[in-house]
């Protein structure tokens, strides 16, 4: 596992395939072939992963799209952004 | 000579024997695996015995095993002959997993080793359903009929308390081999037949056994369905995109649960009853 910043700009492998199911993704990495779960909630972080917006930028729109969220928010988008990049779903810019 | 083939879709590979002895095991081994392909075979395995009646297995003259063991002959034949046929099966999703039949409606259970899915195939034949395959299942490409490689059981030893309370009187039947970790055993001993048929997969369970939980059903979505039935497949190198695009297809096409049991009460209702809705 590798630490991430609220700096760093995540953005998504071009190399991944993308399959959306519902409100949910899977992702194919060929490179690895690991497939990859990503649940309603992950998939808005996965669709933010432009290359142009910070870590801190994310969790702020999802704050202000979704402020119903849980206070651990911040943690759960490092959480997920974490995985994506473990996985090469995502890289840090 | 006798000479079989075994295919699944353009893959096929083809035995050769020189006994009777011989030729009765492979026929017993194979008997429900497909074996008109639509290619013709790209590997052959041949047996031969020499004189003290030692057993040799070659793959196109490369021997894979020499001894006096028809049983560790039996297991090193089943292994080759799966490896060879998904080595080059690139016209349809290989899946690993059992496949069964109830009222003609298909159930694939796929799992890794290990996860108990040949036992339970074989508690749910003891109670009414159609044998397929406890191993490799064939889709076709954008097609729902599953073709299988319909061996017999292969039991781990670890189930053998309950597979023999299912077997019942047929428990010491000579047909069964008994290899060193398992034993090969004909679906007939569950009553049941291999069936030539290839049904529509009507329902995907993943099934765990773990002794120490409680039965739960879980219904999963589509993209948990493909993120599994992935993870099962054994022939993505061969297919294009690696088999990812056809198999989220199959996940948003059939219905698909987690079911996890300590023991076989509720199974077979559980899933009789969904299959009953379709």
């Amino acid at each position: 596992m590798t630490s991430i910043t609220l700096d760093d700009k995540p953005l998504k492998n071009d190399a991944c395939r993308m399959e959306e199911l519902d409100d949910e993704i899977l992702l194919y990495h060929p490179g690895n072939n690991k497939t990859l779960y990503i649940n309603k909630s992950a998939s808005i972080i996965w669709q933010l992963c432009t290359g142009e917006q910070t870590v801190a930028d994310i969790i702020s729109l999802i704050k202000d799209a979704y402020p119903a969220q849980p206070d651990d928010l911040e943690q759960d988008v490092i959480a997920t952004l974490t995985e994506l990049k473990d996985n090469d779903a995502v890289t840090m810019h | 000579m006798q000479v079989r083939n075994l295919s699944l879709g353009d893959s096929s590979i083809e035995i050769v024997t020189h006994s009777n002895e011989t030729n009765a095991m492979v026929d017993m081994l194979f008997k429900g695996v497909p074996s008109e392909g639509s290619h013709p075979p790209h590997a052959c395995l041949e047996i031969s015995q020499d004189r003290s009646d030692s057993y040799r297995l070659s793959r196109d003259d490369k021997q894979i095993y020499a001894g006096d063991s028809l049983a560790a002959l039996a297991n090193s034949l089943m292994d080759t002959s799966i490896y060879n046929l998904a080595d080059k099966c690139s016209s349809g999703l290989l899946f690993h997993a059992a496949c069964l039949s109830w009222k003609g409606r298909g159930v694939i259970l796929p799992a890794q080793s290990g996860h108990g899915k040949t036992t339970l195939s074989a508690w749910l034949l003891s109670n009414g359903f159609d044998y397929l395959t406890d191993e490799l299942v064939y889709l076709p490409l954008n097609s729902l009929r599953a073709m299988c490689f319909g061996r017999p059981l292969n039991v781990k030893y670890g189930a053998r308390e309950i597979i023999d309370e299912l077997l019942g009187d047929n428990r010491d039947d000579a047909s069964i081999i008994e290899g060193p970790i398992a034993m090969l055993v004909p679906p007939r001993l569950f009553r049941a037949e291999n069936q030539p048929v290839e049904p529509e997969v009507s329902m995907i369970f993943f099934p765990r056994y773990r002794a120490d939980t409680e039965f739960n059903l879980e219904k999963l979505s589509p993209a948990q369905t493909g993120m599994s039935m992935m993870s099962c497949l054994v022939n993505a190198r061969n297919l294009p995109g690696d088999g990812f695009k056809a198999t989220v297809d199959l996940a948003r096409q059939v219905p698909a649960y987690s079911i996890t049991y300590p023991d076989f009460d509720g199974v077979l209702g559980t899933i009789t009853g969904l299959l009953e809705e379709r």
